[in-house]
């Protein structure tokens, strides 16, 4: 480590809380922009760690590398043109199922990754508790808890953080059991790979499986060529799209997981906001009451803003009583005549 | 029973109707993203509520998740009912029905419950789709009859012929 700088990059599937880690970690030293070609917003934030100076790069949301939206596509990128030094993957405590299914896709790419469990203290009122270390030993990573919203739990993400630059360990990804015909493709194309390609920072496996989903970005003919027929194979022999295919067994992986690392029932739903929702979002109350909350919002904007509009008003007209005398002084009246 | 739904292109489920994930297509958007989101085959959908129009759909599934869903895109899921109301089982054909909930209000419950009619209890139904309809709950003599407006808010499972 000699020059000391570091990429994170901060991958979640949407809604997790990853913008307001972010801006937890990074504070106010961030700065925006696009990713190159398309109108998805790029954030990077800097922040020290010891003797690190660490850029943290904010992925857009994306549930999959599998290129189905333009989010997913530039995550994708990115992963496969100019890979981080390590990984930050945001899991949403209460609903892990979910998110594991990128977290496995991300850690199947031998990236060094660390994953931290959001909305620890909502899981929590919910009465679900979590065993971190059994998903850590399942997944291969270390895993921390937090809630970004409160700050629980930053100073120990940091710290695993800062252990995990120091000392950076690819991650041990589980065995993604997947149906025989979809592991002897994703075996025989990344043997290919590795022949064929230079030094490479990502797993050979994880390489095949972005080979199937699109054959079209092979390094060379050939190799695009035998993509193609694994992927016919694959589809008709399992009768499915192979995204699809993909999606299942990643899944069933993720089912199981979650299901070791959470001990109690899957949460009950927020009794509070369904009541809400059952109100407002009634079959024929809900648009009636949707027009009477704008109406009051716009009286209780009239309301307080008149009043306020006539008390400045007012003020100004006192103040422009007190500024004519000076204004009037030869010198102004002057400057108001010339040159014109 | 692959595409059990009534055939009319404007029907709606009811809230209450449950459905199985049969297939994804092959090229269908949606079908892509709800595979990535872990939305796969097999994954049992919940209607939750319709917009007021009734185009848009809320529907709970498998993990208790919410997703909003447009009708369009719940069909290219091929979805297989498996709840539906009594008033929409005419495809079913006739045979025994468990009822799984009573919808509607207070007093429709007690009336129902009075009647034999309760969550769990099964139903022979000869005649699906003549309205009244006549429904004989199992382990009683007494049929009921039932209009189209109690019929909807009573969702049933498909038992046997």
């Amino acid at each position: 480590m000699g020059d000391r700088q570091v990429t994170v990059a901060l991958s979640a599937i949407p809604n997790t809380g990853k913008t307001t880690l972010f801006n937890r970690i990074t504070g106010a030293s961030q700065s925006t922009g696009n990713w190159p070609g398309v109108s998805v917003e790029r954030k990077s934030g800097r922040f020290t760690l010891g003797e690190y100076q660490v850029e943290l790069v904010d992925l857009p949301g994306a549930y999959a590398l599998s290129p189905v939206t333009e989010e997913e596509r530039v995550v994708r990128h990115y992963f496969m043109d100019d890979p981080p030094d390590l990984v930050l993957n945001i899991l949403d405590a209460r609903n892990l199922y979910r998110g594991l299914g990128l977290t496995l896709q991300m850690a199947m790419s031998g990236l060094p990754m660390l994953v931290a469990i959001n909305m620890m203290d909502e899981a929590r009122t919910q009465g679900l508790v979590l065993d971190l270390d059994a998903l850590s030993d399942h997944l291969g990573v270390p895993v921390v808890g937090i809630s970004a919203r409160t700050g629980e739990g930053i100073p120990e993400l940091q710290e695993a953080l800062y252990g995990l630059i120091r000392h950076p360990e690819a991650a041990r990804p589980p065995h993604v059991s997947c149906p025989p015909v979809l592991e002897e493709a994703v075996k025989d194309l990344a043997r290919r790979l590795e022949t064929s390609a230079g030094v490479r920072h990502l797993r050979s496996d994880f390489l095949a499986f972005r080979l199937l989903e699109t054959p079209s970005d092979a390094p060379e003919e050939a190799l695009k060529k035998r993509a193609d027929v694994w992927r016919g194979k694959i589809e008709t022999a399992l009768r499915m799209p192979l995204p699809v295919a993909c999606a299942r067994c990643r899944f069933n992986a993720a089912r199981g997981l979650m299901l070791e690392a959470t001990h109690q029932d899957p949460p009950a739903p927020d009794a509070r906001s369904e009541v809400l929702d059952r109100i407002f979002l009634h079959h024929w109350l809900g648009l009636p009451l949707f027009v009477v909350v704008m109406a009051l919002l716009f009286q209780t904007i009239y309301g307080l803003g008149m009043p306020l509009q006539d008390q400045f008003a007012r003020g100004f007209d006192t103040g422009a009583h007190g500024v004519n005398p000076i204004l009037k002084c030869p010198l102004f009246s002057q400057a108001e005549m010339s040159p014109w | 029973m692959m595409n059990n739904r009534p055939n009319d292109p404007y029907w709606r489920p009811v809230p209450g109707s449950e459905c199985l994930i049969a297939d994804l297509g092959d090229e269908n958007p949606t079908a892509q993203r709800l595979a990535q989101m872990g939305i796969l085959p097999g994954t049992r959908l919940r209607v939750v509520r319709l917009a007021p129009l009734g185009d848009t759909l809320e529907v709970e599934a498998g993990q208790g998740e919410l997703l909003a869903l447009r009708q369009e895109e719940l069909d290219a899921l091929a979805c297989e009912y498996l709840v539906l109301p009594l008033s929409q089982v005419e495809k079913w054909g006739p045979g025994s029905y468990r009822v799984k909930v009573l919808s509607g209000g207070h007093s429709f419950r007690a009336r129902m419950e009075g009647n034999g009619l309760v969550a769990g209890r099964v139903l022979k139904v000869e005649r699906p789709g003549q309205w009244p309809l006549a429904v004989n709950p199992e382990g009683s003599s007494r049929s009921l009859s039932l209009g189209r407006g109690e019929a909807k808010k009573v969702l049933v499972e498909w038992v046997g012929g």
